[in-house]
């Protein structure tokens, strides 16, 4: 029997039918820490089924422990009513599942194809001209970009997302697992996924996704379960006459958004921080993907770079940061001429980043939180040439940003941080060097509610205290709530710079998708406002 | 300062047990195995066992042997931990040591028959010998990207080849006939060994390196950016940390200890440099490396050991008739029972 979304819930919870899989008192601990206390989940056929949850609550776990990746200390399981074992995820894909990980999981030196391939190892005959075809096909019918023949590394976080989840339709799962797939896609990729989920619902597959963004849930879900220090503390069997904001409450107990009401006034000292003078930059092919980018960015002022993720962005940000040589150009920052020069000298220069890609650019495994700020973001402290430890306690605890953020405890081993508590600690770091410039790709990926909330008034502190921001980011409203200046990346090109309190955000959009033709056949005013 | 000492305290802990278990099965199973293997070849398992524990760590005699052969293993092993912390594989001590034996044989034959004011010099020229060699692998990853595991592992047998080159034409001592040696070392440059055995001052050098090292890996920002960039190259290029220089610096770190394992051997024990002097020890030091999961004190344990079943070798060969070379076998069954056992944790 098939139960659509809002469908047999009317009334009480015990009219619903057998679950498809269920997990019952799953108990999951990692030495003190207990990620999973006594959950129970279901899903049904034909469902999407929101989790929600601050970070840490413990909702990638949950997921991991159905796909067979962790093993409870307690609860079971059952398909169908019956009860299963599912000791890794090989068993979890013979039982119909298929995830896509928060933390992407791809080979980087294999092709797209081949990564595909490999998911589907278990036919015994693969025909890799066909796989590339379905692949194409797919791609097509629910409007992803995919090229079958680049090598992963090549790609960016939104790409691999992309792949991922392609890779997973193609392995024809029917129980879905989808752990924050939408993270870095923009706005129309986005609304493109979700139609597709709807579409894969309404053919009987049960899908499972985790997500910090309300919107995608009042989209599509038809449940909700919510998570908070790894329990569930709500189930909702039907979202009819939910808004956003008791979503939000459901998921933090009271929520005041705090808001950002009015930016706070900035004494514009006018004085650019950093300037790209007629920069190019080629992508890892080899290939020119931005070129000729013209951009002053002043102490004071975010600057919110909009764009589809895969046009430059990553090349930009890493040529700002010494990480990625020009191929034409210069890069100034307080009339110093940085281009050409190592990393370190940006660093020294006062430009600190938000990597794109927290887990792959930031996340040494092993390594703790302590020692993570200790290599990159506080102050060197020594006493007798060796790393003062105490000392450096003392400043992480000291550090605005890591009590703001709630950074996990700094003994924590970082890789064991869950994908949203990375996050924190990478924005904290950055965040602690008290940059002149901050080049923050994505900051917000991952966060909750609460804390994307905070995150974008600290950005706005940093501004009241005369830092540059350069702002890249998928996602107009947020670029729309703290940016003084907007440019978009397509193209090859950068366009702008444009006022966001004259540009309509689907002005925005448009030339995200269609470059500078949108400009000329569907721009009826001016854009440019002086600099 | 609690988090520092809870950190350490959890960091010794997190190391000790695994390292202990992995022994724990590292010795049983290979044991009972060659034990095996004895039966097959037709010799009593347990009278050769007795032998073979007797000749090494059954006499005071058998001991200094052990630790002379420690020594070098110890210092080759740190040869191999220091690069992997960086994420390299330096698969090379053995010719990173024998171009340090190079070295000492070259210092001496320049220096002529000196004080003991010498012996720094020597030591240093070891040292310098092995790093140059190592230093090759360095630049041609550093600038050509091309693997050091491989060309390590080249670089060893160009190596063996030079030192017999060499001891061939220039550094042959003259009045060793046909033998291709370096002059024997005057007794001023050798260290001063105990009692007439071949326990020399000169071992002292292993565990002080070890500590070192540690201390340098752990305790330093040196250390810290060094462990960064092993675990994560990218994380460590966006904090400013240089890779291509800290991968050269710890090949010429590596290479100066693979040396310093040829100075030990020509300084302490041998007295003079030989085509054979050393070879193996660099293999076997790569094993004492891994055994222990690359720490750099742990490694003295592995390197122990080690020497001890290759002392016992000698045993084989007297006792049982069987070739001294078979005790390779159990070498290599350590290795396997360790890897299988790290593999075993690994998968959790
Ligand atoms: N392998 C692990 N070892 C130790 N602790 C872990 C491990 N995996 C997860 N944890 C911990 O379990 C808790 C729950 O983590 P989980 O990844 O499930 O959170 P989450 O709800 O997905 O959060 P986010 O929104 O940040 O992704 C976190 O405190 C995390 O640090
Ligand atoms: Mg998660």
């Amino acid at each position: 029997m098939v139960v659509t979304d809002s469908g047999a819930t009317g009334g009480d919870q015990g009219s619903l039918p057998v679950p498809l899989l269920e997990a019952r008192g799953v108990t999951i601990r990692f030495g003190d820490l207990v990620a999973n206390q006594d959950v129970d989940f279901s899903i049904y056929p034909g469902e999407i089924h929101a989790i929600l949850g601050e970070n840490g609550a413990g909702k990638s776990t949950i997921l991991k422990s159905l796909f067979g990746v962790y093993h409870p200390q307690a609860g079971s399981f059952f398909k169908e009513g019956h009860p299963i074992r599912i000791h890794s995820p090989a068993d979890a894909r013979s039982l119909g599942m298929g995830m896509v990980f928060q933390d992407l999981r791809l080979v980087p030196a294999f092709t797209v194809l081949e990564n595909i391939a490999l998911a589907n190892s278990r036919n015994a005959s693969l025909d890799l001209g066909r796989l590339r075809g379905r692949i194409t096909a797919l791609a097509e019918r629910y409007h992803l970009t995919v090229d079958p023949d680049v090598p992963v590394w090549q790609l960016d976080l939104a790409g691999r997302q992309r792949v991922e989840i392609v890779k997973v339709l193609l392995t024809g799962a029917n129980i879905i697992l989808l752990d924050e797939p939408t993270s870095v896609l923009a706005l129309s990729e986005v609304d493109a996924f979700l139609a597709m989920l709807r579409r894969l619902r309404d053919e009987g597959h049960a899908i499972v996704m985790v997500t910090h963004k309300m919107r995608e849930v009042l989209a599509c879900a038809g449940r909700v379960t919510v998570m908070r220090a790894g329990r569930v503390v709500h189930t909702t069997n039907s979202l009819e006459g939910l808004n956003e904001d008791e979503l939000v409450r459901l998921m933090i107990g009271d929520w005041a958004p705090t808001g950002i009401t009015g930016r706070p006034a900035v004494t514009r000292a006018g004085e650019p921080v950093l300037r790209v003078d007629n920069l190019s930059v080629k992508d890892d092919k080899g290939r020119l993907i931005l070129s000729e980018v013209n951009l002053t960015l002043e102490a004071g002022e975010i600057i919110g770079v909009a764009g589809i993720s895969g046009n430059g962005q990553r090349e930009l940000a890493e040529a700002l940061l010494g990480l990625r040589p020009l191929s034409a150009g210069r890069i100034i920052a307080h009339d110093e001429t940085l281009s050409g020069a190592p990393a370190a000298a940006f660093l020294n220069a006062g430009i600190a980043s938000i990597p794109q890609n927290p887990r792959e650019e930031g996340v040494v495994p092993g390594l703790t939180v302590l020692e993570h700020f200790a290599y990159d973001g506080l102050p060197r402290r020594e006493h007798r040439m060796q790393v003062d430890w105490a000392a450096l306690s003392a400043d992480f605890a000291a550090a605005p940003a890591v009590d703001e953020l709630n950074v996990p405890e700094p003994g924590r081993v970082a890789a064991t941080l869950s994908g949203g508590n990375v996050q924190r600690m990478m924005v904290a770091r950055a965040l602690a060097r008290r940059p002149r410039v901050m080049v923050a790709s994505y900051p917000t990926q991952g966060l909750d509610i609460a804390t994307t909330q905070r995150l974008m008034a600290l950005l706005l502190g940093l501004r009241g205290h005369g830092c540059g921001v350069l702002l890249f980011s998928e996602d107009l409203s947020e670029l729309y709530q703290v940016a003084d200046v907007l440019v978009v990346v397509t193209h090859g090109r950068m366009l702008g710079p444009f006022d966001p309190v004259k540009i309509p955000a689907y002005d925005v959009a448009g030339l995200m998708v269609a470059g500078d033709g949108y400009r000329s056949n569907r721009l009826g005013h001016p854009l440019e406002v002086p600099a | 300062m609690s988090v520092f000492t809870v950190g350490l305290t959890l960091r010794v802990k997190r190391d000790f047990k695994p390292i202990a278990q992995r022994f724990g099965v590292a010795a049983v199973l290979p044991v009972a195995l060659f034990a095996l293997f004895l039966m097959l070849a037709g010799v009593a398992p347990i009278d050769t066992f007795a032998a073979m524990l007797q000749s090494s760590v059954g006499s005071s005699y058998g001991i200094g042997e052990v630790l002379v052969r420690a020594a070098p293993f110890a210092l080759t092993a740190l040869a191999a931990v220091i690069p992997a912390r960086a994420g390299l594989l330096n698969v090379g001590a053995e010719g990173q040591l024998v171009c340090g034996g190079l070295g000492v044989a070259a210092m001496a034959f320049a220096l002529g028959d000196v004080s003991p004011a010498g012996i720094p010099l020597l030591i240093v020229a070891g040292m310098a010998g092995g790093a140059a060699w190592a230093g090759i692998a360095g630049v041609l990853r550093t600038k050509l990207q091309l693997s050091e595991t491989i060309s390590t592992l080249l670089l060893n047998y160009i190596g063996y080849l030079l030192v017999a080159h060499v001891l061939q034409g220039p550094l042959k001592d003259p009045a060793s006939f046909n033998w291709p040696y370096s002059a024997p070392l005057s007794d001023a440059l050798r260290f001063a060994t105990l009692l007439g055995s071949r326990v020399n001052v000169g071992m002292l050098l292993a565990p002080l390196a070890a500590g070192v090292l540690a201390v340098l890996l752990f305790r330093t920002y040196w250390g810290l950016n060094l462990r960064v960039t092993g675990g994560n190259p990218q994380a460590a290029r966006r904090a400013g940390i240089n890779v291509p220089r800290t991968y050269l610096t710890v090949m010429l770190i590596a290479g100066a200890l693979a040396g310093l394992a040829g100075v030990l051997q020509v300084m302490g024990v041998e007295g003079r440099l030989r085509p054979t002097s050393g070879v193996g020890f660099g293999y076997a030091g790569f094993l004492a490396a891994w055994m222990v999961g690359h720490h750099p004190i742990w490694v003295l344990l592995s390197a122990l050991l080690l020497a001890a079943i290759a002392v016992s070798g000698d045993a084989l060969q007297i006792t049982a008739g069987l070739p001294a070379s078979s005790i390779n076998i159990l070498t290599a069954l350590v290795l396997l029972g360790v890897l299988a056992r790290g593999r075993a944790q690994s998968r959790g």
